[in-house]
């Protein structure tokens, strides 16, 4: 069996996952990356999308909001705004969500990558999330 | 002594305020179960945040890499007062209007320029009373406490930082310790100080994704906020762990009181008899005589 690893991931509303597992995937601002044991110390920017990881040979998945990843070879910290499981995701109120963001983007006037767009862009990844842990 | 129906009138009164403080007694109890377990909440995003971001400081070498970590001589200071909206709440405003007021002569004395910013109307009208350099005041942010209202504070702050505006910042809260213990605390929050550097050297860099700069960008805001927000939280539950603690003062002393007066209403009451038996005695002796 291969070396597991704890993962962790805080949010504002408490400590939502303390596990371990043998291999994390995190969606980075700078594409998805996967963590296995021994992996080198890094420190990513996360935007909301999908947590993966692995626990006994079968995959778990976690929808987290944008956020702030740090790993080394032992553990995987995972700092999120938000983090819902596929039974937490309220469909219904994600899409809503995911059509108030397009909304806000298309009638967007200021510049790309103003805090207001960014936060725009945000809100719909995290909406998309939702939609696709849920689906 | 006063007349019966005085008292009567008096006793009424206190139990009504009795009331009242009991009331407000249980409000507070309530409110604070759900403070508490908010901080309780809050403690481990805010100490991984912490935890991030120290391993990160610890990796650079130069204090100019952002500017939230740029030292500058404390020429321009900024004092963000946390007191609350309401009162009622025993000596919790008292407290903290009175260090952040020792705070601010101290730095005047100093010679250097304060600005205060009020968070919660009995602080700002504290500071409004005295010639003081108020800046910005916030108020309302306790009823319904979010992060957002929280990184609204915050934005204000990294801005006016970030623009060399001010060179330090420090914040005076009440510090939540027990229900029945607040403290008030000083404690700095711009410039971000790296935690022990030494402690960390030989650890291998950090690979950054997407850069080391981009991080910080992200990161640094969100720790301000983040220290912001707790603060915020201890100072609500502070706010009604003090409330609670004065408010059962307040029941029992009208307790005590109802007790006092119920004790002067019965003297009065019989005095009132005997004076009645020995006017009738009288009255009945003075017609057998």
């Amino acid at each position: 069996m291969a070396q597991s690893i704890s993962l962790e991931v805080a949010t504002p509303l408490g400590r939502a996952l303390s596990t371990d597992s043998e291999s994390v995937q995190v969606p980075g601002v700078a594409g998805e990356f996967g963590v296995l044991a021994m992996h080198l110390p890094i420190l990513a920017a996360v935007k909301p999308g999908i947590l993966k990881y692995r626990q006994n040979g079968t995959e778990e998945r976690a929808a987290i909001g944008g956020g702030f990843a740090e790993a080394d070879a032992t553990h995987v910290r995972l700092i999120t705004e938000f983090y819902a499981t596929q039974s937490d995701v309220d469909l219904d109120d994600a899409k809503r969500d995911l059509e108030a963001a397009q909304e806000r983007l298309r009638t967007f006037k200021g510049e790309f990558g103003d805090p207001e767009h960014r936060e725009a862009q945000r809100d719909l990844d995290w909406a998309l999330a939702r939609i696709e842990l849920a689906s | 002594m006063a007349n019966l129906k005085e008292i009567r009138k008096r006793i009424a009164t206190v139990k009504n305020t009795q009331k009242i403080t009991r009331a407000m007694y249980l409000v507070a109890a309530a409110r604070l179960r759900k403070a508490q377990e908010n901080i309780t909440r809050m403690r481990p995003y805010a100490l991984s945040t912490l935890d991030m971001l120290s391993a990160l400081a610890a990796r650079i070498d130069d204090e100019d890499t952002h500017p939230l970590l740029a030292r500058r001589e404390e020429k321009h200071v900024m004092l963000i007062a946390l007191s609350s909206d309401r009162g009622l709440a025993g000596a919790f405003n008292a407290q903290l209007t009175k260090e952040a007021y020792k705070q601010y002569n101290r730095l005047i004395e100093d010679g250097k320029q304060v600005e205060v910013v009020a968070i919660g109307t009995k602080g700002r009208d504290f500071f409004r009373r005295r010639s003081v350099n108020l800046g910005q005041t916030f108020s309302n942010v306790f009823e319904d406490l979010s992060y957002e209202k929280a990184s609204e504070i915050g934005g204000a702050v990294i801005s006016a930082y970030s623009s060399s505006k001010l060179d330090a910042v420090y914040m005076v809260y009440n510090e939540f310790k027990s229900a029945i213990s607040q403290q008030v605390v000083v404690e700095p929050l711009l410039p971000i100080k790296p935690m022990s550097p030494d402690r960390m050297e030989g650890t291998a860099d950090y690979i950054y994704e997407p850069s080391q700069g981009e991080i910080l960008d992200t990161l640094l805001p969100l720790y301000v906020n983040v220290e912001i927000y707790r603060a915020l939280l201890e100072s609500v539950a502070s706010e009604h762990g003090a409330r609670m603690t004065a408010m059962d003062n307040a029941t029992k002393n009208a307790k005590e009181m109802i007790d006092s007066l119920t004790l002067q209403a019965n003297r009065a009451r019989q005095a009132a008899i005997t004076t009645e038996l020995t006017e009738i005695i009288s009255g009945a002796e003075s017609l057998n005589a």
